[in-house]
């Protein structure tokens, strides 16, 4: 096995970011995203297995229903690329293996894994509500100078910061 | 931002492209940014958690110098007159949802050790930990569907429509921009301060710095949100102004014409390739039209024409000559073309009987033959002698070879 | 059913055929599918022991054959579905038509079977190099005999194309590799199997260029075949799917595991496959949306 590659370094790491967010821009003319489409993942997983109550739900009926093809947006085949991108980047690294992140002092798989799965819930509901992520809302509409974005994107380091002292054992 | 003319970018807005392409675009802008996230360490939990714990802000440099390359390049398109920020698509603000949904997501980025787009490329990288939060995201989602009468009065708490801060605020987007960039230098060098502090304290290593590489990116973002600035003032190329050196938008469309013996051998032989439209007011159209031809209706017209199939040609016509272009047409994509003479020439020349020619030489023949058969076939009357005319049906020789307009 | 006479209506005339062709639904891209894989793993070990004079260590690559055998008869499960007239399967066997290609295809059918077969048993009795070059032969043939399946209905644009059989073989291959890649293997075998698959999958991207471009330079037909692919609703799925995820990302995947000595993941086999699935439903899909009736006059 080869060596990993380091990290790049961060600033040169956020300029190519940025560069990446920009062209997006302007080829596009939106930026980048990732909660919107695991949302159109789960309502057209939710309706092939009830198609009628789906169609007919507040909230779900927007997007999947007669006519519609739930899968039909920008943002699922750009977190299609994403996972392609995050998979070229990861194996050309040296970095691509089957594994569990987890601090100095790992969890019990299990246990970290359920920590990923609260979070993961945690964040759905919070992307639904706030209408997007930290690449949706704060990387995009913060570039974008959106207000709203702003005040999610203190809010996101508010919340983490305030959550961090409980969930030291996990990550110190 | 230049309101009057269209600018080159973006370029979607500017119709460069279709709907297909768009998505096709998707993809490979995701390929790209998974790629830059996983490069910038963000495919593994503990490189995010760590700017929560002061021992590496990676975070907060990367998103940061991301957000002011973003903002600062488009700063200084936008006062070139390249780029219209308000045509881009722009998160709405609804404060309390935002700020609600913003401290829950923070909670569950400590809790999960990714957000939702980096979860997607630790999962890529092999990290069943990124895998789980992926899914946590989907069902989270739809846990927010299902109970959506408890966050049903949250989630529009404080809507207040898009709202950028150079508007709310009263400042030029470029001096905004600047400041940006200031904020985050200063954001850095806390980051670093902490980073070096809380190491010292906690005899760990502190991330490599690289102070070489970091001032020259700060260096370029710095010069160009300068740039920014010096554009503001330049009298009449700044925002708000200068629509003479946005390019031209879309070209006039071309318009071709018809002529009716054409339009009447191409209704013939190749329906398919034509959208005929009586654009005639709707009690004259209902009387007399020609043969396959549809009344534009009177309500949503030009709806109605974007909806026809634009591999055909569309045909427009009215009583004469339609000045052209008709701007009823403009949101068809297909080709356009006009009657010329509009229906009183389509009515003389193959409604009405075809005259015996005078002078009996072969083309004036060959012409009436035609006229005769393509009469015959609108008018059900009989073919006229010569007997030896063409068929009516299909199979007929183009006539005379003067067809023009009606393809392509 | 009345069951002495079956009437059928051919060509355009039938009303399923115009303005846009929607009689096929899942069952025959993935009837096409199945049988490309079929034709990979029929060609791929038997290829592999002519070039290496004795048979492949690893025991998945030997059963190759046999799963040619049993993917093909999912596949013609999937086909049988699609059937209108079920009970009347047998009479394909009744004659041989041998201008039309779905009687060379059922005899195709019934070939691979005894091939699949003998090729993974080895009697002492046949001689062995004649048994594999016929079984790359039957692969070969079930393998273009997909893509002709296509190309034959000439009432569809997008499918009149003679490259579709090269096509359909290449990307068969191609996810015959992928589909071995993906089960324990010795080491020389999954070696050759990268190398194989990387150089199908550019003989995959190098057929559908011809395919684009032979649809762009042809006449207008041809044209709005190209169209339907590059531009229609089914274009984000051929470039997004087709292109980029199958094709384009493994290859950089295969590419950095041989160049760089990289440790095999199973990413590049995996979006292989999707890639191939994709293929042969949106080849089908924006096939039977391009019509004759709309072609611009």
């Amino acid at each position: 096995m080869t060596q990993e590659k380091p990290f790049w370094n961060p600033y040169v790491g956020g300029f190519v970011l940025g560069l990446v967010l920009l062209g997006s821009f302007l080829v596009v003319g939106n930026g980048l995203g990732a909660s919107g489409a695991a949302n159109r993942l789960g309502v057209g997983a939710a309706y092939l297995v009830a198609p009628e109550t789906v169609a007919a739900h507040e909230v779900f009926g927007e997007y999947a229903g007669p006519g519609k093809n739930v899968l039909d947006d920008w943002l699922v085949f750009e977190v299609l690329g994403v996972f392609l991108g995050g998979a070229l980047g990861a194996y050309s690294a040296g970095r691509m293996r089957r594994g569990i992140q987890g601090g100095p002092r790992p969890l019990a798989p299990w246990k970290r894994l359920a920590f990923a799965f609260a979070g993961g819930l945690l964040m759905g509901v919070a992307a639904r509500l706030a209408r997007g992520c930290t690449s949706g809302q704060a990387l995009t509409g913060g570039a974008l100078l959106s207000a709203g974005s702003w005040a999610f994107m203190m809010m996101v380091f508010a919340g983490g910061y305030l959550a961090a002292p409980f969930l030291r054992r996990q990550w110190r | 931002m230049s309101e009057t003319a269209m600018t080159l970018f973006p370029l979607y807005a500017a119709d460069a492209f279709g709907y297909e392409a768009f998505l096709v675009l998707g993809t490979l802008i995701g390929v790209a940014f998974g790629f830059v996230l996983e490069r910038s360490g963000f495919g593994r939990a503990p490189v995010l958690a760590a700017q929560f714990y002061g021992s590496d802000t990676r975070v907060l440099k990367v998103m940061f110098t991301g957000i002011v390359t973003a903002l600062v390049g488009m700063t200084v398109l936008d006062g070139a007159g390249l780029l219209d920020i308000s045509r881009l698509v722009i998160p709405e603000t609804i404060l309390w949802a935002q700020v609600a949904g913003g401290l829950l997501l923070g909670v569950g980025f400590i809790v999960s050790g990714y957000c939702p787009g980096t979860s997607v490329v630790s999962a890529a990288s092999g990290n069943v930990d990124g895998l789980v939060t992926v899914v946590g995201v989907v069902a989270g989602s739809l846990v927010f569907g299902v109970a959506w009468p408890v966050f049903q009065p949250l989630h529009d708490a404080g809507a207040m429509g898009v709202v950028r801060l150079p508007d709310l605020l009263g400042v030029p987007q470029a001096l905004l921009a600047f400041g940006v960039f200031a904020m985050a230098v200063g954001a850095f060098g806390f980051g670093e301060w902490v980073e070096r502090a809380l190491g010292s304290r906690r005899g760990e290593p502190v991330p490599a710095s690289q102070p070489r590489v970091r001032n020259r990116v700060l260096a370029g973002l710095g010069g160009a949100s300068a740039i920014g600035l010096a554009l503001l003032l330049v009298p009449g190329d700044g925002p708000g102004g200068a629509p003479g050196d946005a390019p031209p938008g879309a070209a006039p469309r071309h318009v071709a014409s018809i002529e009716p013996l054409a339009l009447a051998a191409d209704l013939v032989e190749r329906p398919w390739s034509l959208s005929l439209v009586d654009v005639r007011p709707a009690a004259e159209c209902e009387a007399a039209r020609i043969p396959g031809a549809a009344c534009l209706p009177a309500d949503d017209p030009a709806g109605f024409l974007a909806a026809l199939p634009p591999a055909r040609t569309l045909v427009l016509y009215a009583a004469a000559d339609l000045p052209p272009p008709p701007d009823v047409g403009s949101r068809f994509t297909g080709p356009v073309a006009v009657l010329r003479g509009g229906f009183d020439a389509f009515r003389s020349a193959v409604l009405a009987k075809p005259e015996l020619p005078a002078a009996p030489d072969a083309a004036a023949v060959a012409a009436f033959r035609t006229r005769s058969a393509l009469h015959g076939h609108f008018t059900g009357a009989k073919t006229q002698a010569p007997p030896a005319a063409v068929p009516a049906r299909s199979g007929a020789p183009a006539p005379g070879g003067k067809k023009k307009g009606g393809g392509c | 059913m009345d069951p002495t006479i079956v009437e059928t209506v051919h060509g355009r005339a039938n009303p399923l055929v115009d303005p846009t062709l929607s009689v096929w639904g899942w069952e025959i891209p993935v009837y096409l599918f199945l049988g490309g894989l079929a034709a990979g793993l029929m060609i791929l070990p038997a290829a592999l022991e002519l070039a290496r004079g004795r048979r492949p260590d690893s025991v998945w690559v030997r059963l190759g054959p046999l799963l040619a055998a049993a993917l093909l008869s999912l596949g013609m499960g999937a086909l049988f579905l699609d059937l209108e007239h079920k009970l009347y399967v047998w009479r394909f066997y009744l004659a041989f038509k041998p201008a039309s290609p779905m009687s060379w295809g059922a005899w195709i059918l019934v070939l691979v079977y005894p091939v699949a077969f003998l090729a993974w048993w080895d009697p002492a009795w046949l001689p062995r190099r004649a048994v594999l070059w016929t079984a790359v032969a039957a692969g070969g043939a079930l393998g273009i005999y997909t893509g002709i399946l296509l190309g034959a209905m000439a009432a569809r644009p997008g499918w009149n194309s003679a490259v579709l059989g090269p096509l359909f073989l290449a990307s068969g291959l191609s996810t015959g590799a992928a589909l071995l890649l993906l089960l324990p293997l010795d080491a020389r075998d999954r070696h050759a199997l990268v190398r194989i698959d990387a150089v199908a999958l550019v003989a995959e991207a190098a057929l559908l260029g011809v395919l684009l471009i032979g649809f762009a330079s042809g006449d207008r037909t041809a044209h709005l075949a190209f169209e339907h692919l590059t531009t229609r609703n089914w274009a984000s799925a051929f470039w997004s799917l087709v292109v980029v995820a199958g094709i384009s990302v493994p290859l950089a995947f295969e590419a950095l595991e041989i160049r760089r000595k990289l440790a095999f993941v199973a990413v590049a086999p995996v979006l292989v496959l999707v890639g191939g699935l994709s293929l042969r439903f949106v080849l089908v899909l924006s096939g039977q949306a391009s019509s004759f009736d709309e072609f611009p006059g």
